[in-house]
C-alpha cells in the first residue's frame, strides 16, 4: 500500500490564529456590557461603524496586495482592532471620525507596514492618537456615567444616532450641556488648583476606587483578561508589570507628596488602565518576545501612563505610553534573548 | 551522596502535555510476527558508515549469522534474522525521511529458524573486562533502539574515557502513541535490570538512574518488583513529569541530574551516558542469551488499523507483515509514520522493512494527522518560545531563515533545536517552524562540510605551492652551487694554465739563452 508524505509535526495544531482573535472579542463582552450600562449604546454603534469600515477596508487592502481575502479576513484581527479603537472612543462620536480612525488603523497602521504581524504600532492606539489630534473636540465630549446626579440627561437611543450621523445633537441641545470632563482632567485641574485628592474623590463623577463606570469597565476588562490568561491567549508578564509600574510609581510620587499626588489605587482603576494592561498592552505583534522582555516592556507603560496621566496634556495616557514602548520593542527583543539550552 | 541528588528540578522549561494515545497499544501483551518468507536487511540501519556484505547470492545463513561487517568505529554489523538463502544484495528503498535506497540483503527464510552459536554469551559476565563486553555488544550489531540508532559499543567507549557519574537509562517514552518501552518494562523487567547490571559494568559506572514518565504505573510497578528482588543499590527508578520530550536526551539529563549538556557537546562529557530501555535490554540478550541484535519491539498504533498494539518483529520483516499481525488496514488508512506523531517520518510504501530503529509505525485513519493546510504571517505571540525545550525563540529563527540569513540563524544557536515539534505544534499561524529548522540545520551543515572542503583544498594547494616552492629552491640551490663549481673550477683551470705557461716559459728559459730578450727588444 502507498501513502502520502508530510513533514512532521504530523498532529493537527492546537490552536489558531482565528480562535486567539475570537477569544479576544469573547474576553471584550463584560467590559462592552459595562460601557453600555454606564455610557449607552454609543458603544455599540463605534463598533458597527469601525468594524464595517475595518473589515472593507481590509479586504480593499488584501486585494490590492494579491493576497486571500478569506483566511485573513475570517482571522478576525481587523474586527479586533476595529472593537479595541471603538473602546476607545467616546459614546458619542459622529460616524466619520470612527471611520476615519478604522480606516487608518488598518489602511496605514496595519497594511502600509506589511499587514498582520508585521506592524511596529498598534493599530488601534495608532488610530486612537491620529483621531485624538485631529478631532480633539469630538475625541474629548465624554458623556458623564449614568446615574451619576450632575444635572445632566443622557441622550437617548434616537438622539445619539443622530448625533452619530450629524455630528449634532437634536435642536435645543448643546454638546456642552451633555458633556462632562473625565475624572482623569477633573483631578489633573483639580490638583493644579491646590486642592488634594482626598477632597476631589468626593465629586459625583468619583465611585469607590476611581471614576464611577469608568472603575467598572476596567474591573469587567480585568475579568476578561483574567480568562485571556487562563485560556493562554496572553501571558501575565505584561498586565502585571505595567500595573505594578503604574503602582510602585503612583506610590512613590504620593508618599513624597501626598497633597500634591493621587493614591496609586485611583491609578489602577482610572481610565483605560486595565483595559489597556489587558487588551492593548498585551498585543503580541507590537510586544517583545521573551518573559523578560516582557516585564521591562510592561512596567515602562505602567511608568510612562503615571508621567504621562500626571505631568502631559492628555486625557488619559495608556494610548501614548503604549505607543513609545511599541517603539522598544526591537531594542527590548535584543537585549533579553533568553539563555539557550546548554550555552553559556 | 553525589551532587546531583540535591539539585533535583522535576521537569524541564518548555515542552506540552500531549494526550499520551496510548491505551489502545498497550490493552494486549506483545504479540509475535511470524518469520517471514523473504527479508530485507538494510546494511545501514544506524549511524556511521554502511556495514562491508559479508555473504554472496546464494549463501546459506543461519539465524544469527553476520551478514555484513562493521566498517571502522562508528559502525555496526547486522545478522541475518533467521536462516535460509541469500537471495541477493543490492539497492532497496528503506526507511528514511528521504526516501532512500540502500544496500540491502534479500534473504529467503528456509523456515527452519535455526540459529548459529555467536559466541557472544557468558554467564558470568563479570569475569569479562568492560573492553570485552564493549567488543561483545559491538559484534551483536546493538545501536540506540530509541531511535537514533547511534552504535551502542561506539558510545560507550567514547564515555568511559571520560569517567562516567551515572548511566541515564531512558524509559520516558514521551511521545505520544508509542508504547514498545513501556510494554518492554512491564514484560521484561528482571531482563531489563540485568542489561543495565552488564552496562553499568562496561562502563564501570557507579550508579544507573531509570527516568520514567510517573504515569505508566504497571512499567514502574514492574520496574520496582524487579529491583527490589535483584536488589542492586546501583540502580534507582525516577519518577518524572510527562511533559513531551521529556525522553529528549538533553531534557532527561536536566531532569535527573540537575545539569545541562553542553551545546557542542554530548552527556558523556558532563558524566552521562544516556541508553534506552531497549538497548539494555538488547544487551542482555547478546550478552546472557547469545543472541545478536535481530530483533526488536514495535509498537503499532493509530485508527488506521485494526487492532493496534506491540509486536516482537525480526529485523528485515516487511511493515506489511506488521500491520496484518493487527488485523490490518481501516478503510481510512491515510498516512504511515515511522515514529511517533511529533518528530516520525510518513513512510510511502509499506513494503519498507523494519529495522534496528523502528520504534513505532503509526498509521493514522481519516482526520487524524495535520491536514496541509494555510500558513498564516507570525503573530510573534510567543507561544513557540514558551514550549521551547532548549530555550530558543523559534519566532526569531523563523524570521531569519526566511530572510535567508542563515548566518543569523546560526549565530541565534539554531543547532540547538532538537526538532521536537513543539513551536510547530502550538503555532497559532500555522508556519511549518520545525520543517524551517530541519533545512537551516542541514543546510548549514552542508556548508560546514563544504567549507572544510574548501579549506581542505586551500591547505592542499598551500602545500603544493610551498613543495614546489621548496623544490625549486632546492633546483636553485643546486643551480648556483654547479655555476660557482663550475666558476669556481675555470678560475683554478685558469690558474693552472697560467701555471703551466709560466712552468713552460720557465722551462724554455732554462733550455735556451734569454731567448726573451731578443723579443723583447
Amino acid at each position: 500500500m502507498k501513502f502520502e508524505t508530510q513533514f512532521a509535526p504530523h498532529l493537527t495544531p492546537s490552536g489558531s490564529v482565528r480562535r486567539m482573535m475570537q477569544r479576544v472579542l469573547k474576553a471584550l463582552i463584560p467590559a462592552a456590557m459595562a460601557h453600555v450600562y454606564f455610557f449607552g449604546p454609543g458603544l455599540i454603534f463605534n463598533i458597527v461603524v469601525a468594524g464595517g469600515t475595518a473589515l472593507a477596508a481590509e479586504a480593499a487592502m488584501l486585494r490590492l496586495r494579491g493576497l486571500p481575502l478569506r483566511p485573513y479576513l475570517l482571522d478576525f484581527s481587523a474586527l479586533v482592532t476595529a472593537v479595541l479603537l471603538a473602546f476607545t472612543l467616546p459614546p458619542l462620536t459622529p460616524w466619520w471620525v470612527t471611520a476615519t480612525g478604522a480606516l487608518f488603523a488598518i489602511v496605514v497602521a496595519k497594511h502600509l507596514y506589511g499587514g498582520l504581524g508585521q506592524n511596529p504600532f498598534n493599530p488601534a492606539m495608532t488610530a486612537y492618537v491620529v483621531l485624538l489630534v485631529s478631532f480633539p473636540v469630538y475625541m474629548t465630549s465624554w458623556l458623564p456615567p449614568l446615574n451619576v446626579d450632575i444635572g445632566i440627561a443622557h441622550p437617548g437611543f434616537g438622539d445619539s444616532l443622530f448625533y452619530l450621523f450629524t455630528g449634532h445633537l437634536p435642536a435645543g441641545q448643546a454638546m456642552d450641556t451633555i458633556t462632562a470632563a473625565s475624572p482623569l482632567d477633573v483631578t489633573r485641574n483639580q490638583l493644579a488648583q491646590a486642592r488634594n485628592y482626598s477632597e476631589i474623590k468626593n465629586g459625583p463623577l468619583f465611585g469607590n476606587f476611581a471614576g464611577k463606570g469608568w472603575e467598572w469597565i476596567g474591573i469587567y476588562s480585568a475579568l476578561g483578561g483574567m480568562w485571556l490568561l487562563y485560556k493562554g491567549v496572553i501571558r501575565w508578564q505584561i498586565p502585571s508589570f505595567m500595573l505594578l509600574g503604574l503602582f510602585v510609581t503612583a506610590a512613590v510620587m504620593y508618599v513624597l507628596n501626598p497633597g500634591a499626588y493621587v493614591p496609586s489605587g485611583f491609578h489602577l482603576f482610572a481610565g483605560a488602565t486595565l483595559f489597556g494592561a489587558f487588551f492593548i498592552a498585551t498585543d503580541p505583534v507590537t510586544a517583545p518576545i521573551s518573559p523578560r522582555g516582557q516585564k521591562i516592556y510592561g512596567a515602562g507603560i505602567g511608568i510612562l501612563v503615571y508621567v504621562i496621566r500626571t505631568w502631559g496634556g492628555f486625557p488619559d495616557g495608556v494610548a501614548f505610553a503604549v505607543l513609545f514602548m511599541n517603539m522598544t520593542t526591537p531594542l527590548i527583543d535584543h537585549y533579553t534573548r533568553p539563555r539557550v539550552y546548554g550555552h553559556d | 551522596m553525589e551532587q546531583h541528588d540535591k539539585i533535583m528540578p522535576r521537569r524541564f522549561r518548555g515542552g506540552l502535555k500531549l494526550l499520551p494515545n496510548k491505551i489502545q497499544s498497550t490493552l494486549t501483551p506483545i504479540r509475535h510476527v511470524p518469520v517471514p518468507d523473504r527479508l530485507v536487511i538494510p546494511l545501514c540501519q544506524h549511524i556511521g558508515r554502511e556495514a562491508v556484505p559479508l555473504v554472496k547470492a546464494g549463501d546459506k545463513v543461519l539465524k544469527g549469522q553476520p551478514l555484513g561487517a562493521a566498517d571502522g568505529d562508528v559502525s555496526a554489523p547486522v545478522h541475518a534474522p533467521t536462516s535460509g538463502t541469500v537471495e541477493s544484495i543490492g539497492m532497496h528503498p528503506i526507511p528514511h525521511p528521504g526516501g532512500l535506497s540502500a544496500l540491502c540483503v534479500v534473504l529467503r527464510s528456509d523456515g527452519q529458524d535455526q540459529a548459529i552459536d555467536t559466541g557472544l554469551a557468558c554467564l558470568d559476565y563479570l569475569s569479562l573486562s568492560p573492553e570485552e563486553i564493549q567488543n561483545r555488544i559491538q559484534r551483536a550489531g546493538i545501536t540506540g533502539l530509541g531511535g537514533a540508532m547511534y552504535p551502542t559499543a561506539a558510545k560507550m567507549s567514547k564515555a568511559e574515557d571520560r569517567g562516567i557519574k551515572a548511566l541515564i537509562v531512558n524509559a520516558a517514552e514521551c511521545e505520544p502513541i508509542i508504547s514498545c518501552d513501556d510494554m518492554l518494562m512491564r514484560e521484561h523487567a528482571d531482563e531489563l535490570i540485568t542489561g543495565i547490571q552488564i552496562m553499568l559494568h562496561a562502563m564501570s559506572a557507579p550508579r544507573a538512574l531509570i527516568g520514567i514518565e510517573r504515569d505508566k504505573k504497571r512499567a514502574i510497578t514492574a520496574l520496582e518488583k524487579a529491583l527490589a528482588k535483584i536488589g542492586d543499590e546501583r540502580i534507582v527508578l525516577r519518577k518524572i513529569y510527562s511533559i513531551y520530550p521529556a525522553g529528549g536526551e538533553r531534557q532527561l539529563v536536566q531532569v535527573l541530574t540537575g545539569q545541562e549538556v553542553p551545546h557542542d557537546g554530548f552527556p558523556q562529557d558532563i558524566g552521562y551516558l544516556s541508553q534506552n530501555v531497549g538497548t539494555a535490554l538488547a544487551i542482555k540478550h547478546a550478552l546472557i542469551d547469545g543472541q545478536p541484535l535481530i530483533s526488536r519491539i514495535t509498537t503499532v498504533a493509530g485508527k488506521g488499523v485494526h487492532l493496534p498494539g506491540n509486536f516482537e518483529v525480526r529485523l528485515g520483516t516487511p511493515i506489511a507483515d506488521l500491520v496484518a499481525a493487527c488485523g490490518g488496514y481501516h478503510d481510512g488508512a491515510e498516512a504511515m509514520l515511522m515514529g511517533g506523531p511529533m518528530m516520525g517520518f510518513s513512510l510511502t510504501d509499506d513494503r519498507l522493512p523494519v529495522i534496528k530503529g523502528t520504534n513505532c509505525i503509526a498509521v493514522a485513519g481519516p482526520s487524524e494527522l495535520q491536514q496541509t493546510d494555510f500558513a498564516m504571517p507570525c503573530i510573534r505571540c510567543g507561544k513557540c518560545a514558551q514550549v521551547c525545550p532548549a530555550h530558543l525563540q523559534p519566532e526569531e529563527l523563523y524570521w531569519q531563515i526566511k530572510g535567508g540569513d542563515l548566518d543569523k540563524a546560526a549565530k541565534l544557536s539554531v543547532g540547538a533545536c532538537i526538532e521536537c515539534g513543539c513551536c510547530d505544534y502550538v503555532c497559532p499561524s500555522h508556519i511549518p517552524l520545525a520543517q524551517y529548522f530541519r533545512y537551516a540545520k542541514a543546510e548549514l551543515s552542508a556548508r560546514d562540510r563544504q567549507q572544510q572542503k574548501s579549506q581542505l583544498a586551500k591547505h592542499r594547494f598551500e602545500d603544493r605551492e610551498a613543495r614546489i616552492r621548496i623544490e625549486e629552491d632546492a633546483r636553485q640551490a643546486r643551480l648556483t652551487a654547479r655555476k660557482k663549481r663550475l666558476a669556481e673550477g675555470s678560475q683554478q683551470e685558469r690558474e693552472r694554465q697560467i701555471a703551466a705557461s709560466v712552468q713552460r716559459a720557465q722551462a724554455k728559459a732554462d733550455t735556451g739563452a734569454e731567448p726573451d730578450k731578443d723579443f723583447g727588444q
